[in-house]
């Protein structure tokens, strides 16, 4: 083996000479003038492939199998091995046929198609045995190495690679009209540029591989959860749940038990329960249950669903299972006005009230998970209430518990004890569900009472998480509760706004602050034209819709102008978390605009979809009693719990509007026989 | 690419029977292609359907839980993993349990428990599969283990699975067809590709077994004519081939080879495609290919070696043309 290149003595140029600097006996041809091209090679080298790869598959056919059936299996480590070993062995079998037949014909059949042999530089005669298995080797090792040495074909003096100088072989061939002369400077610099361009991008690649390793290292174990989850096996979160699941006495619950629990508290998603269902339902265990939490995972499809429930009560309706189904189906027909459907609602209640009596500490999780949500659904939030006091020791369902507890408190108007409540919660909470918690009481504050001393706790707490971290702000909702928290520092800070429209993430927040930016300004018709654009373009539970429609009942200034939101609030559902908040909104516009009728009609439907708060009862007394409505303004003072039908003692002047209309209702009923 | 060219294409005239077999092939395709597309869209359909799929690989592995014996070891570890809740391999069960002629027979009445709501949308849609399967013309003309009735043996040979399917074939029935036609003769030629298809599907049965999905197409019967061509030739000289190794002038071309190369080309791929193929799954009848390669060296050997009739396999002619020079064929004489 001759590294060195071979060096000529301008006496006799064609012939080479040897490494002991004789000149070396001369072939039957002259090698510079009989080079190989570098296309005839290449397609020496295809014709060989298209020839040999039969063969190459035909040795490795069982480890294919092996790789097909580990595949099957899904083993992936067996599968991996099986392509290494496929690989390995077509590149040895390549191998010893270039070995076997260089050192045999001086050439592969390819070569041989195209004219070409490989032969000794020194000798111009067949290359040994040692040295065609070394050229073979060599040769592969280069292809491993992205095939960059070969790219010495353009550079090398008699094109010859690394693999040619480790065997001191020369490609040649031996029709002379098909021969090249050696590289030429052109074809020099363009190989170097391609050395260069080539390991400067496998550098380059090489660098933010190992940059990203690193990054993601950390995320290690959960991709590793995660793939295990998308194997289809059984949910992690779900047997982590059940193994630290407190019990009072009796046995642990069964992983489907475990799994509605979970998913009732939004403690897993869907997918999740589905598998759980599915392992459950094939293995005919807990039927009932299993169809149960099947039906739920298939929400999106009617007929399945409506399928699921009705087999989870196949077994009858006195099992837990049932009764979830009734309360499930009765939520969504609970605004009917059919007679015989209000009959069945009277019995779901009457069904309703015997578990909540039964419902104690021996009772299933999931069972007091459902009924709260069903009871806070359905607005009845003491009743809700009464079951959340009975509280959970599972931890995982911590959250669900204080969460529904504050939204129970702030519902019923006891707004104090849901503060405590939150705030007795946070320190026991996890910080996504920090997060939620400070999210839903800063946006409840702010939403019905405004910028006060109460909304600076969670507001302050969700603006210093995301000061941390402002990844937060992907997610919608956050966004706009960290919108809303900065609104309120405006009057120390007034340039807040401006501050946070660079760190929003989404483009309609941007819009939304940037709107509000240009408000007080000499802007005022271009921020309520964009403000309309955000208001009426409805994507699925997008927040900054409702923030939109808020902002223009805020800046409207006639009843002309609320026309539109009252149309959009009236399709919107009730369920929405924005529903009630922008009802109240613009009702007290309605009021503040001395629009009755229009108060009248936004209170009443409220009243009836949900628990309204004093101040909008007062709003709704006031609006009757100008409609003329007497009879209806009495009724609501009567709905009103804190309010005292006694003689109001202060001067006319001091009482304010709802005092006065109150105080001309309750003379004149007085004067009645 | 390295390719038999042979003859490449042959007169109408000097070979009748090969374009009469095409036409025949092209013929079948063409009235049966309504029924064809109609049938295998909604096949497909409902094959597709994950929730189906899922389904069916849950059923199936009630089944091989319930009666191991009747399934390979490969299925029994599938279904292990079914019932312990791996979903991908539900599907995986699920497909191959469409290629299993006891699941496909016996399913239907099959006393399966579990999610009812999914078993009674999957036995609606599988009644609705193996009715379409009755009205496909690859399973009324196919050989399957429901149907081998004589006739069949030869229908599947003019049978294709689609349009590519039909097109290669015929692509290598020109080819191959043509040079044996006219080497061998007309009647001859028909006689011998009949039987090799006959032959490679009996082949296939006895190696690979029938299943519920249905063997079609002519390749086996071409195959006996790539065999043929192999063993025949093998040692009479060189047979012409076209090559396309760079899309450049000078690396495309005729090439003239020894007939070995056919082997290299043609034979090798397909001992290995059956070598490595799964039993449970695979949709190549790599098997039936070999039978008819079988076929055609025994036909070989016979007449070269006990009838010797080497004269019979006469060597094209050697010397180099151009690609642009018009290629000139003559039936050739025949001393019979």
């Amino acid at each position: 083996m001759v590294l060195e290149e071979i060096k000529y003595e301008k006496k006799s140029q064609s012939d080479p000479i040897s490494p002991d600097g004789t000149p070396a006996s001369s072939g039957p041809f002259s090698i510079e003038s009989h080079l190989a091209s570098p296309m005839d090679r290449m397609a020496a080298f295809i014709a060989d492939l298209v020839l040999f790869a039969p063969v190459m598959t035909l040795t490795v056919a069982p480890f294919r199998r092996m790789a097909f059936e580990s595949e099957l299996l899904g083993a992936k480590e067996d599968l991996a091995i099986a392509w290494l070993i496929v690989a390995f062995i077509s590149l040895l079998v390549f191998c010893l046929f270039q070995a076997i037949s260089i050192a045999l014909f001086a050439g592969t059949p390819g070569k041989f198609l195209l004219g070409l042999r490989v032969v000794n530089i020194w000798s111009q005669g067949r290359p040994t045995f040692s040295a065609s298995t070394i050229r073979a080797f060599s040769w592969v090792s280069e292809l491993l190495c992205f095939g960059i040495p070969l790219l010495a074909i353009y550079s090398n003096e008699r094109r010859r690679t690394l693999h040619d100088r480790f065997a001191d072989t020369v490609v040649v061939t031996v029709r002379k009209s098909k021969a090249v002369s050696p590289p030429g400077m052109a074809e020099a610099s363009m190989a170097s540029g391609f050395y260069v361009a080539i390991i400067t991008s496998i550098s380059i690649l090489a660098m933010t591989s190992l940059l990203k390793g690193m990054q993601t290292a950390q995320v290690e174990n959960s991709a590793l959860e995660i793939s295990m989850e998308e194997r289809g096996t059984l949910c992690t979160s779900v047997g982590e749940a059940r193994s630290e699941w407190i019990e009072s006495g009796g046995a642990k619950p069964s992983r489907l038990a475990v799994a509605l629990a979970l998913y009732g508290s939004d403690a897993i998603d869907e997918e999740c329960l589905k598998v759980e269902a599915e392992y459950s339902v094939w293995k005919n265990e807990e039927k009932p249950l299993a169809y149960l939490a099947k039906a739920f995972a298939s929400a999106e499809d009617d007929r399945l669903y409506e399928s699921y429930l009705d087999k989870a009560c196949e077994s009858g309706p006195s099992t837990d299972a049932c009764r979830l189904v009734t309360f499930v189906r009765y939520r969504s027909d609970e605004s009917t006005d059919d007679l015989d459907e209000k009959a069945a609602a009277v019995e779901v209640e009457t069904q309703l009230d015997r578990m909540i009596e039964h419902l104690s500490e021996k009772s299933p999780a999931y069972l007091k998970v459902w009924t709260i949500r069903h009871l806070m659904d359905s607005r009845q939030y003491e009743r809700a209430l009464s079951v959340i006091d009975q509280g959970s020791p599972q931890r995982r369902m911590g959250f669900f518990f204080a969460k529904e507890r504050g939204r129970a408190l702030w519902s019923l108007d006891r707004k104090a004890q849901a503060r405590l409540a939150m705030r007795a919660s946070l320190e026991s909470l996890e910080p996504a569900h920090k997060i939620e918690m400070t999210r839903w009481f800063c946006v409840a504050e702010t939403a019905e009472l405004g910028c006060s001393e109460q909304s600076r706790l969670p507001c302050g707490i969700l603006s210093a998480a995301v000061e941390t971290s402002s990844d937060l702000l992907e997610q919608p909702d956050v966004e706009v509760a960290y919108i809303r928290g900065e609104i309120c520092k405006i009057p120390s800070q007034p340039d807040n706004l401006q501050r946070i429209v660079d760190s929003l993430v989404s483009k309609d927040a941007k819009d939304y602050v940037s709107a509000l930016i240009q408000l007080p300004s000499g802007e005022r018709s271009t921020a309520i034209k964009s403000l309309k654009r955000l208001a009426s373009a409805r994507k699925s539970s997008s927040p900054i819709f409702f923030e939109a429609n808020r902002a223009l009942i805020d800046v409207a200034s006639s009843v002309e102008d609320l026309k539109s939101v009252k149309t959009r609030w009236w399709g919107l559902d009730p369920n929405e978390e924005g529903w009630k908040y922008l009802g109240q909104r613009l009702l007290f516009k309605f009021s503040n605009l001395k629009a009755w009728d229009q108060t009248l009609e936004i209170g009443m439907r409220m009243v009836e979809l949900d628990r309204v708060s004093e101040e909008i009862y007062q709003a709704l007394v006031i609006a009757s009693y100008h409609t003329g409505k007497k009879e209806l303004a009495l009724n609501f003072i009567e709905s009103l719990p804190s309010y005292q039908t006694q003689e109001p003692n202060r001067q006319p002047a001091s009482m304010d509007e709802f005092e006065v209309v109150v105080e001309r209702l309750m003379s004149r009923t007085k004067g009645k026989p | 690419m390295i390719f038999p060219f042979l003859r490449g294409l042959v007169p109408f005239a000097l070979v009748p029977v090969t374009y009469l077999l095409i036409l025949l092939n092209v013929l079948i395709y063409t009235f049966t292609f309504s029924e064809f597309e109609v049938a295998d869209k909604r096949m497909d359909e409902i094959i597709r359907d994950d929730s189906f799929l899922a389904t069916q690989g849950s059923a199936f592995s009630i089944m091989i839980t319930k009666e191991p014996f009747y399934y390979s070891e490969t299925l029994r570890t599938i279904a292990k993993q079914v019932l312990e809740g791996e979903r991908e391999a539900r599907r995986i069960l699920g497909a191959l349990a469409l290629r299993n002629s006891r699941f496909m027979d016996h399913a239907e009445n099959y006393p399966f428990e579990g999610d009812e709501v999914a078993l009674a949308d999957w036995k609606e849609k599988f009644k609705e599969l193996t009715d379409l399967q009755e009205r496909h013309p690859s399973y009324s003309f196919g050989v399957s283990d429901r149907r081998q009735e004589p006739v069949q043996w030869l229908t599947y040979q003019f049978t294709h699975g689609g349009f590519a399917h039909l097109f290669w074939n015929m692509f290598f029935l020109v080819i191959f067809g043509s040079f044996v036609e006219l080497y061998l003769g007309s009647l001859s030629f028909l006689a011998f590709y009949l039987f090799s298809g006959v032959f490679s599907g009996f082949w296939f049965s006895y190696l690979s077994g029938l299943s519920s999905s249905p063997l079609v197409g002519a390749s086996g019967a071409i195959s006996g004519l790539v065999g043929l061509v192999a063993f025949g030739w093998l040692g009479r000289g060189h047979l012409r081939f076209i090559y396309g190794l760079l899309p450049t002038r000078g690396y495309y071309g005729f090439a003239f080879l020894p007939s070995w190369v056919v082997l290299i080309v043609h034979v090798l791929p397909d001992l290995s495609g059956y070598l490595a193929a799964h039993r449970d799954i695979g949709s190549v009848a790599y098997s039936a290919h070999l039978g008819g390669i079988v076929c055609g060296a025994m036909l070989a050997i016979l007449l070269r070696v006990v009838f010797k009739r080497s004269d019979l396999f006469v060597e094209q002619d050697s010397s180099p043309r151009s690609y642009l020079a018009p290629i000139v064929v003559e039936r050739p004489r025949r001393n019979y």
